[in-house]
């Protein structure tokens, strides 16, 4: 990257900040009880909600991975953005709305409608915590990389800026501020992305099979076949399996549904994120394949091995220095949207699913709430900085996949019990979240990503496959050892509201 | 949990209660009515076909393409049953949500109708 690149790219980074940085002044002054520091007073719309979620979704490995995986291998990238797409139905069909009737400000407050409180709070939380330290972790290294190509910074000092940005937007702004750099980098990232694809297109003079013969011609019909990548199919069952069910028990993703006001505006929602996150995932082909065509594989693979840079690369080559700039901007809006919902979901298992009510035994005055939840939030950004410092050198790149597992793992099966099976009940939830959650890092430890790949006992590297019928079958089995005649009893009530939005906060 | 300030409650008329503090024998009431029944019935007659469908919709691609190949050939040009049936994700994928949104547009009205009646009821 030459220096005026550097240069411009630089001020749009600080130009984002300081946006950033006044809408958290903004909103730490709409930010005073708990409702408006965990959910934004629930007064966010769905459409703005819809842009939110693309944003807390849609990550740097989505944007800069998917685009570099299509480059080098073709096809098989494509299928990540199918699965991230796809799992929209999911949470759509079965948990949104549900969760939005029955919840206050996490997961965990649906379970404790009908279970004991005490036991299925600490679980949950442990879940929470391990799905957004795991997904963190990958976040933060990768940024840390990445920054460094995109700017030159340093990877320590990259960590820095980018944890501190991130503690500062949730620990003054909340849910608000969150909220809203979710959705200046959903904007950012569907401009970015649309113009990638123009100028890509434009090339080829808007013909889609033209491009396609193009590449056909250029690199084979098997670069554009499946089975490249993913070459085992187990691994892209596994795989796929976490990516369509996780989704919906992603912490970070479910406590969004909270900062609208209604179940029908938490419909709304989903429905917009659809649409948004679909065009993005529909148009990674062509940042990955006009990347390799017009890049080329080599010069992708010289910058970054794992072909991260591909689509930053084919903005250069397209759009000249600016648009390359304006590129990494993007990239790097688009890690810090994430992680501020990495924090603020974390932040909320701990201080409102632990301290306030599993030890406070939920009698916290409502500015002791407030004051836990910044102090958690200060607390999980410090650990984050400290983690991925600590991890610069290891390959993170399995983490994400490993959070997506232990989400559909642990908390899936759990949330779906709840919501629909009356006999369901209180050790059921735990054995389940325990067994999902042991099971899925378990099974990674002595998977290839650890182990080396011939002595590997797992041989896959998604655990999926496994560790979400583990996760059922505990549920199962706690549920008809166990007696719990108040979860027995207040099904009815869970359904009902969950089914009508009676009693919704 | 009384002394959690609960701002909503001010705002949303239809949430004035505390539903823990209701007595059990209401949710019994409710679980057994007519409407609320006939609701639940309509909506699992969407959601579970639906929720089937485009698991084995999106699954299918995943084990054809992992297990077989003859989805790798030729439709026209350089375009194989692969690229059709991966694209074809997004039309199903958008189309359910669509439909279910203008479904679920008729049950929030009935839904409002029980919550009307059982807060007026209480």
């Amino acid at each position: 990257m030459s220096h005026d690149t550097n240069l411009l790219a630089f001020w749009l980074f600080v130009a984002f900040i300081v946006v950033t940085l006044a809408i958290t002044w903004w909103a730490s002054k709409r930010t005073k009880s708990t409702t408006e520091f965990y959910t934004a007073g629930r007064a966010i719309s769905g459409v703005q909600n819809g842009w939110a979620i693309a944003g807390d979704y849609m990550s740097a490995a989505s944007f800069l991975g998917i685009a570099g995986i299509i480059a080098l291998n073709g096809y098989d990238g494509f299928i990540y953005s199918l699965g991230f797409f796809v799992a929209y139905l999911f949470v759509l069909l079965v948990v949104a709305e549900p969760l939005r009737n029955t919840g206050k400000y996490t997961l965990a407050d649906v379970l404790a409608l009908r279970l004991s409180e005490k036991p299925v709070r600490s679980v949950a939380a442990l879940s929470t915590l391990t799905i957004s330290t795991f997904y963190m972790i990958a976040q933060l290294v990768g940024a840390g990389g990445l920054i460094k190509l995109l700017l030159g910074l340093d990877y320590e000092l990259s960590i820095i800026i980018i944890g501190v940005l991130m503690t500062l937007y949730v620990t003054f702004g909340g849910m608000l501020a969150t909220t809203w750099v979710q959705i200046i980098k959903a904007v950012l990232l569907m401009l970015g992305t649309a113009l990638l694809a123009f100028l890509v297109l434009k090339e080829f003079s808007f013909n889609p099979i033209a491009f396609w013969n193009a590449l056909a011609e250029k690199f084979g019909h098997d670069f554009l076949a499946p089975g490249k990548y993913l070459t085992n199919p187990w691994e892209n069952l596994s795989l796929n399996l976490a990516l369509v069910l996780g989704t919906a028990g992603l912490p970070h993703i479910l406590i969004r549904f909270y900062t609208v006001p209604t179940a029908r505006e938490a419909r709304k929602s989903v429905v917009v994120a659809m649409i948004i996150i679909g065009l993005f995932y529909i148009l990674t082909p062509l940042l990955g394949f006009g990347a390799a065509y017009f890049v080329g594989q080599d010069q992708i693979q010289a910058v970054n091995k794992a072909g991260n840079m591909a689509a930053p690369m084919l903005a250069e080559a397209l759009g000249g220095p600016f648009f390359l700039a304006f590129i990494s901007a993007v990239a790097f809006a688009t890690i810090l949207a994430v992680v501020a919902g990495l924090v603020i979901s974390a932040a909320s298992a701990f201080a409102h699913d632990f301290y306030t009510n599993v030890i406070r035994h939920g009698r916290a005055t409502e500015t002791e709430q407030v004051k836990v939840a910044k102090i958690a939030s200060v607390g999980v950004g410090v650990a984050s900085i400290l983690l991925a410092l600590l991890a610069k050198d290891m390959n993170v790149a399995y983490l994400v996949g490993l959070a997506f597992a232990v989400a559909s793992s642990a908390n899936v099966p759990v949330i779906v019990l709840t919501l629909f099976w009356k006999r369901f009940n209180t050790a059921g939830a735990v054995v389940g979240m325990l067994t999902g959650l042991v099971s899925s890092v378990g099974l990674v430890l002595i998977s290839p990503n650890v182990m080396s790949p011939e002595t590997a006992i797992y041989p896959l590297n998604n655990p999926a496959l496994v560790s979400v019928p583990l996760g059922f079958l505990g549920a199962y089995l706690g549920t008809v050892f166990s007696r719990d005649t108040r979860a027995l009893s207040r099904f009815s009530e869970l359904y009902i509201r969950s089914q009508t939005g009676i009693g919704a906060e | 949990m009384s002394q959690k300030a609960d701002t909503n409650a001010e705002r949303n008329p239809l949430a004035p209660i505390k539903p823990e503090h209701l007595p059990y024998s209401l949710w019994e009431e409710v679980a057994r009515d007519e409407t609320f029944r006939h609701l639940v019935a309509e909506k699992k007659r969407f959601i579970v076909p639906a929720t089937i469908f485009f698991l084995v919709y999106y699954f299918a691609l995943i084990v054809l393409i992992g297990f077989f190949t003859f989805l790798n050939a030729k439709i026209v040009a350089s375009i194989t049953w692969v690229h059709v049936f991966a694209l074809s994700q997004f039309v199903m994928a958008w189309t359910i949500a669509i439909l279910y949104a203008q479904k679920a547009n008729r049950f929030d009205r009935v839904a409002d109708t029980i919550r009307h009646r059982f807060l007026s009821r209480r």
